[in-house]
């Protein structure tokens, strides 16, 4: 068993898990803030209307 | 008439052994229905590769005559030399997706992220089993539970065990729904399989689905540039779809574009199912930890739920969790099914296939981290 590479997997889980999850938080963040941006939009094109 | 029986006087008990495999892989497609599309091909390319003096690969003929086998070609040309084979089903996989129930639920993306946890954990035990870095890496990408992406990663990182990798990864997706309910039932009780959960989705407007494959690309490749071939190629074909403008293109790309590719992909990938490769204790401990990875993403998933369930005040059903893997629709229609047996009256599809959509974009995100964090380290 080598010591140094199982520190490298736990070093590439962390980072890993961290990574995705900060990429998808990203990702819902901007998607709810699109949805946010495009449900007022509606609501003042019906207002207009 | 020595020469008619070179055959099978070369014939060496491991490469009956891989007819015996290609002859179950076969089997499987046919008579269970296990991903077909690529355990058949693979299942006929194991035994065309296998063949003594097989002509589908490179060799050197008696006299110094050098023939050219067209499988070894294929490998050379569409996965060793650009990786275009995986990369291009992902249009195909692009095209097919609907990630309308994403979009209209989005903290359904939390899932998809937990539910990669199997990749890490089984690299963690590929490295304690003995395996370098790499390889190790290489196999713990089977826990994207997404064969483009595992085929695609050990052939960047050049693992030698890319044909074990492949089978592993489409058999146990084909597997899931018999992997994953056992997992499930192992970290979650029957009243957390009993929770009900509304289904109040927000309007996805045409715009939105739209811009939706256009910004997952720029995130993804600002956060992880390596997944930007996998991850553009999904959403370039995600775009064909939305866009509204070229069905014909995006039907092309669900059907003709994703059969062919797959076809050749699942041939192709036989190259690396030779015997003097495949044959080994490596092989085996392989699936082993394949079998792992698919299991731990199920539980990381889960445990995501219920450790979000601490802080909510509507829980959500722990089994949305263990869908976020990248096996779609299957894994949503398993965690659909089980519900179902728990409490007839409880759908909770409509959130499981939105984890299960995001299951595909965090897969792809991981094959590019893995990439990116294991060529950073050797």
């Amino acid at each position: 068993m080598n010591v140094d590479n199982i520190m490298d997997a736990l070093q590439i889980m962390w980072k890993g898990m961290v990574g995705i999850f900060v990429a998808l938080i990203v990702i819902m963040l901007v998607v709810m803030l699109m949805s946010k941006i495009g449900s007022k939009n509606q609501k003042d094109d019906q207002t207009e209307k | 008439m020595e020469f008619l029986l070179d055959g099978i006087l070369n014939l060496e008990w491991q490469q009956v052994v891989m007819y015996v495999i290609g002859i179950a892989l076969i089997w499987l497609a046919i008579k269970k229905e296990y991903e077909p599309s690529l355990l058949l091909p693979m299942g006929f390319g194991a035994i065309l590769v296998n063949l003594p003096f097989s002509g589908v690969l490179d060799q050197v003929l008696q006299g110094g005559v050098e023939s050219h086998g067209i499988i070894q070609w294929l490998f050379d040309v569409g996965i060793d030399a650009s990786e275009a084979m995986p990369i291009l089903l992902f249009i195909g996989i692009g095209a097919m997706i609907d990630f309308g129930p994403l979009l209209s639920k989005p903290s359904m993306f939390l899932f998809g992220a937990g539910a990669q946890f199997g990749i890490f954990a089984a690299i963690l035990l590929a490295v304690v089993l003995g395996f370098d870095l790499k390889d190790a890496a290489s196999i713990g990408i089977i826990g994207a539970a997404d064969g483009p992406t595992s085929i695609l990663v050990s052939q960047i990182l050049n693992s030698k065990y890319i044909g074990a990798i492949a089978v592993a990864a489409y058999s146990y997706m084909a597997l899931v729904p018999i992997v994953q309910p056992m997992a499930i039932k192992l970290v979650t009780t029957k009243k957390e399989r009993r929770i009900h959960m509304d289904y109040n989705p927000q309007s996805v407007s045409k715009s939105m689905r739209i811009a939706f494959p256009i910004v997952v690309t720029v995130i993804v490749g600002f956060v992880s540039p390596q997944s930007v071939a996998l991850v553009g190629f999904l959403m370039f074909g995600n775009l064909i779809r939305e866009c509204g403008v070229l069905e014909t293109m995006s039907n092309t790309a669900q059907d003709q574009l994703s059969n062919l590719v797959t076809l050749l992909l699942g041939i192709t990938i036989s190259f690396s199912m030779r015997a003097d490769q495949f044959v080994t204790v490596e092989t085996i401990m392989i699936m082993a930890i394949g079998l792992f990875a698919f299991v731990m993403d199920t539980i990381g998933g889960v445990l995501l739920a219920k450790f979000m369930n601490l802080f909510l005040k509507k829980k959500i059903n722990p089994m949305i969790g263990g869908a976020g893997i990248s096996a779609f629709p299957m894994s949503s229609r398993v965690i659909q099914k089980l519900a179902m047996e728990e409490d007839p009256s409880n759908i909770i599809i409509m959130h499981a296939a939105g984890a299960n959509v995001s299951g595909q974009i965090a897969s792809v995100v991981a094959g590019g981290l893995v990439i990116n964090l294991v060529t950073q380290l050797l």
